[in-house]
């Protein structure tokens, strides 16, 4: 077999596989109310969003433990299915039964997937403790650009001028070697606002695991598996006066990443070493009777890997820049157009030189309120890639609202979504294979569901039911060639799924300093091919890695200063493979911590223990890459806050 | 190599030697010898990083199909890419590529009953006799270092030598005493005294060798042909010459005959005889080509063609031709044709047939 071949694959392999986890708290149109943490988000999109399914993850865990990535927070806080290489491994998710290609990562606006791969590994990205994540279930090519087929993680970090100051400082420890530390602090005086955030976590992952590819499945301790992350971010907000802003935004991940094999195969020394600088300057200012946005931004992305035989090197930059204006044609009707334009310089080996390619999309956005029950959203885009035209994508949202009383209130919606993908550098300039002929995926999804609301004394919640159709056409996959020898990529399959979504949180104040907050949700996925059909074998089978069911619950008891915090996933069976022959048995997964604040004065110090997968599980999300068993870590954080005094008006 | 592995690796040793002995001692005659004791065995390489190699059973008397042969009976995962499968005797030895590893399992039950390892990406097998059998290692995946031939005590599943050959050593053959190994990313293949186990010499063809066919007259053939790319992964047209075809009078080894492709475009591979080794076949592009071992030109059209095309096998018997094809994420598919190249049927296999071997 040719080497390269080999490798490609093998990368393909590592990346090519797709996962959906979801998340937390459920939105209706302007804004979204985080149930456990005073948490207003400032969605740009939400408003645009109507009859779509949004929803913001419960963020807790950023602040509790800073420097967590997105793989764990997704693992405990949302429905959707991880697929990790791993701990600290690659971790990818897939929303709908779609492929991790297929989930579109928004971090303030610019798509920050690698370019070269197409997709986000979620084990290198730590938000930091401010950032909200919310999840777009369903495609949303219109509002979230290219890769937003199956949906959209976004990620935001909202500029807010109160004034304060706060410093705080962490350590964890935990089994096989886990280490965490933080340091993250802001200030503001109500014209400037700073935050700066460092984290650093490591862990050697010399767990214990049963290799059951061995003759006897005998236990063994995980080689080449150990990992370390810096993070650094700063933000700088400034007023420039009372209708005028400009920030800057930076955010620096370096990770360093032994790449643990699966079982039964051999250990080639594999590591990887990931840098990804992400630079964005951004004014906003009240022009021409409307709110106009203009940014800038730089990213760089490196992914070196290399084992005994292979040593693999890319780099990609990418200048990004974008222009948007929004304005209130009619009190009941808003507008927002922009335009973005991206550059991509890639240096990769595999593409033997540097290449080029140059992407711009522009938008509408419409938001329309005709009776006071009904809004409705229709967004459209149109991309340009450089070499082909992907196509127009619309949108078009609506909800109604059937039944309004003091404590209820029900809102039917619905929402028919086109979407698109633009190959990835890897798919157009891989040498040999790559084919800059290929087209965009496409996609169709339409969606409707009911949302309940009930706000009573102590109790309140929210449920939301969703049931979706989904067809991606023209889906990219790699295949080998048709004169042999190596691989390449075609626009091959039509996959079509539908499913069905109950997401419902509940807040309970049951005594003066008890309360409960609890969650649950649940996604029906089915995914399968339709096309090729030759030889008739794939058809009708789920698509490996998809799992129909998943159940993931949580629920934190809070008394006075202590609070318990539980979460469980439930995961069905998942085929390993497209033909359906091979599969992983379902599993469940139980993680619990608990925690006290100690406060005085203006300090704080908070204790926190965790147990990760209590029921001592032996499962894997990703074939024969081991997972640990029952493990446990233990934090210690030290707050320092006081509110600030402004320099605008008090 | 690590305590752990060491410690898996005297674990194999001490197995395979105690199943070993066991097997001679209850193996009679007059047992039933097993299920699988006749067949097409197809080597299935799995999806490259993950455990997912397969040996698949196909009987041509039933026309029955066990697409995980090695799963079913042994309960577990063969490994990672299944690259090549040599019987001897009443073993069958399937060499797993990024496994490092050689499982020996019996021929006639496919149960496990040992493993060599400590290899370094092997290849393809040869055995002398009943005890004593030769490995290629590839070393490195990036033909950046010269390879090297591993010699093997098959009675205690251990490495007992090994050889330096040629960068990226292939098929290796066994004839006459001697070894033959084809040095895929050289232009030579390399001549070993089975009874020294040391080097005799080293021949020069052209550019890939990288399999054998002995013919009945007892001739090697050796087909050579490979790719070869620059840095920046564009084909090197310098280096990358049109293919050949080459018989050579192992007595004489400078007695030749030198058949060259027409174009350097696709490169050939496989070479495979029938049963009465009178016919050679080998794949070029997505065709199978074949030809007497008296012809003096290279056939101009294949005798099939098909998309995807991988696996390459004749069966000694009724000289069908085997075709393996596949994407390299879903199962594969082996279709069977007549001589002529007319299709007979098709069956499916797991993930990427590589190969056929026929018991």
């Amino acid at each position: 077999m040719v080497q390269r071949v080999r490798f490609f694959v093998g990368l393909l392999g590592l990346a090519g596989l797709l996962s959906a986890p979801a998340a937390h708290a459920q939105t209706l149109l302007p804004d979204t109310v985080n149930l456990q943490e005073v948490q207003v988000a400032g969605h740009r999109y939400t408003r645009y969003a109507a009859g779509s399914r949004v929803q913001t993850v419960d963020t807790l865990l950023l602040k509790r433990q800073p420097g967590i990535t997105l793989a764990d927070v997704l693992q405990q806080r949302s429905p959707l299915y991880l697929r990790s290489y791993g701990n600290g491994m690659t971790a990818t998710v897939a929303f709908r039964g779609t492929a991790s290609s297929h989930t579109a990562v928004l971090w303030n606006g610019f798509n920050i997937a690698l370019p070269t791969l197409g997709m986000s590994d979620f084990a290198l990205l730590p938000p930091t403790v401010n950032t909200q994540v919310s999840l777009q279930h369903g495609p949303s090519g219109a509002l979230h650009g290219s890769g937003a087929i199956g949906g959209a993680v976004v990620l935001e970090n909202p500029v807010s001028f109160a004034p304060h100051q706060q410093v705080r400082v962490q350590q964890e420890l935990g089994s096989f070697g886990h280490q965490r530390t933080a340091a993250v602090g802001s200030f503001s005086d109500g014209r400037l606002a700073l935050s700066s955030s460092f984290t650093r976590t490591a862990t050697n992952n010399d767990f214990r695991f049963k290799n059951i590819t061995a003759f006897g499945a005998p236990w063994e301790t995980q080689q080449n598996a150990a990992f370390h992350q810096n993070s650094f971010a700063q933000e700088v907000h400034y007023k420039l006066g009372q209708e005028q802003r400009l920030s800057v935004r930076g955010w620096y991940v370096q990770t360093h990443r032994q790449i643990q094999p699966s079982m039964g195969s051999a250990n080639t020394h594999a590591v990887q070493d990931d840098e990804n600088l992400r630079l964005i300057g951004e004014w906003q200012g009240q022009i021409a009777r409307g709110s106009t946005t203009v940014r800038a931004a730089w990213f760089k992305d490196r992914l070196d890997y290399r084992d005994d035989g292979t040593l693999s090197l890319s780099t990609v930059n990418t200048y990004q820049s974008q222009v948007e204006h929004e304005r209130q044609l009619l009190p009941n009707l808003l507008l927002q157009v922009g335009g973005e334009g991206q550059l991509f310089k890639a240096d990769v080996g595999g593409y033997g030189g540097k290449t080029e390619e140059q992407r711009f999309s522009t938008y509408g956005w419409l938001r329309y309120d005709p009776l006071p029950g009904l809004q409705l959203s229709l967004n459209v885009r149109q991309a340009w890639v450089q070499g082909f035209n992907p196509p127009l994508t619309p949108t078009l949202g609506a909800n109604y609202q059937l039944l309004e009383n003091g404590e209820h209130q029900l809102t039917l919606k619905a929402n028919a979504s086109r979407s698109y993908r633009v190959p990835t550098l890897n798919d157009r300039f891989w040498r040999p294979g790559g084919n800059p002929a290929l087209k965009p995926e496409s996609g169709w999804g339409y969606e409707g569901g009911l949302v309940h609301q009930y706000k009573g004394g102590q109790l309140s919640g929210t449920t939301e039911l969703t049931g979706y159709g989904l067809r991606v056409n023209d889906w990219i996959q790699w295949q080998p060639s048709a004169t042999g020898g190596y691989s390449e990529p075609v626009n091959l399959r039509t996959v079509k799924g539908n499913g069905a979504e109950l997401d419902s949180r509940w807040n309970y104040q049951f005594r003066q300093d008890w309360s409960l907050a609890a969650g649950v949700a649940y996604a029906y996925t089915v995914s399968q091919q339709k096309l090729p059909d030759a030889r008739a074998k794939l058809q009708d089978r789920q698509l490996f890695y998809v799992p129909k069911h998943k159940v993931a619950g949580w629920a934190e008891v809070r008394h006075q200063s202590w609070w318990l915090t539980a979460d469980a996933t439930f995961t069905g069976q998942r085929f390993t493979d497209n033909d359906n022959n091979n599969w992983l048995e379902p599993f469940a997964l139980v993680n619990a911590s608990l925690g006290k604040t100690f406060t005085w004065h203006s300090f704080e110090a908070q204790l926190m223990a965790q147990v990760q997968n209590l029921t001592n599980t032996v499962y894997q999300t990703m074939a024969y890459r081991a997972m640990p068993p029952r493990n446990f870590r233990l934090a210690l954080s030290l707050q320092w806050a006081r509110p600030g005094t402004s320099r605008l008006n008090p | 190599m690590n305590l752990n592995y060491f410690k898996k690796y005297l674990l194999y040793v001490l197995v395979g030697g105690t199943f070993f002995a066991t097997s001679c001692d209850s193996n009679d005659d007059n047992e039933p010898k097993g299920a699988y004791e006749h067949g097409v065995f197809i080597t299935n390489e799995g999806q490259y990083t993950t455990p997912t190699a397969e040996v698949s059973f196909y009987d041509p008397a039933t026309k029955t199909v066990i697409p995980d042969l090695f799963n079913q009976v042994n309960k577990r995962p063969l490994g990672d890419v299944a690259q090549s499968m040599t019987f001897v005797d009443d073993k069958a030895l399937i060499v797993v590529n990024a496994s490092n590893k050689i499982e020996v399992v019996n021929a006639n039950t496919f149960q496990g009953i040992g493993v060599i390892s400590g290899l370094q990406y092997p290849r393809y097998m040869a055995a002398l006799n009943s005890s004593k059998g030769y490995v290629t290692e590839w070393i490195t995946n990036n033909n950046s270092r010269k390879g090297r031939v591993a010699v093997l005590d098959l009675n205690t599943y251990t490495v007992t030598k090994t050889i330096e050959v040629g960068v990226t050593p292939e098929a290796l053959l066994v004839h006459n005493g001697k070894l033959y190994v084809a040095n895929s990313f050289d232009n030579t293949v390399t001549v070993i005294n089975t009874a020294t186990d040391q080097v005799e010499t080293t021949l020069t063809f052209f550019n890939g060798p990288n399999s054998f066919a002995v013919d009945a007259t007892g001739n090697i053939w050796v087909l050579c042909g490979r790719t070869y790319y620059n840095t920046d992964w564009s084909v090197d047209e310098e280096k990358t010459t049109a293919g050949h075809l080459v018989k050579f009078n192992p007595a004489n080894p400078q007695t030749r005959t030198v058949l060259q492709f027409s174009s350097a475009s696709n490169q050939p591979s496989g070479l495979v005889t029938n049963g009465a080794k009178n016919q050679l076949y080998y794949t070029l592009g997505n065709g199978v080509y074949t030809l007497a071992t008296t012809a003096t030109t290279l056939p101009g059209t294949p005798v099939l063609r098909r998309a995807g095309l991988y696996g390459l096998g004749v069966d000694p018997k009724e000289n069908l031709i085997y075709v393996g094809m596949g994407p390299y994420d879903a199962n594969g598919q082996v279709v069977r044709f007549q001589p002529s190249g007319t299709a007979i049927d098709s069956f499916q296999v797991r993930v990427l047939p590589n190969g056929f071997t026929f018991r």
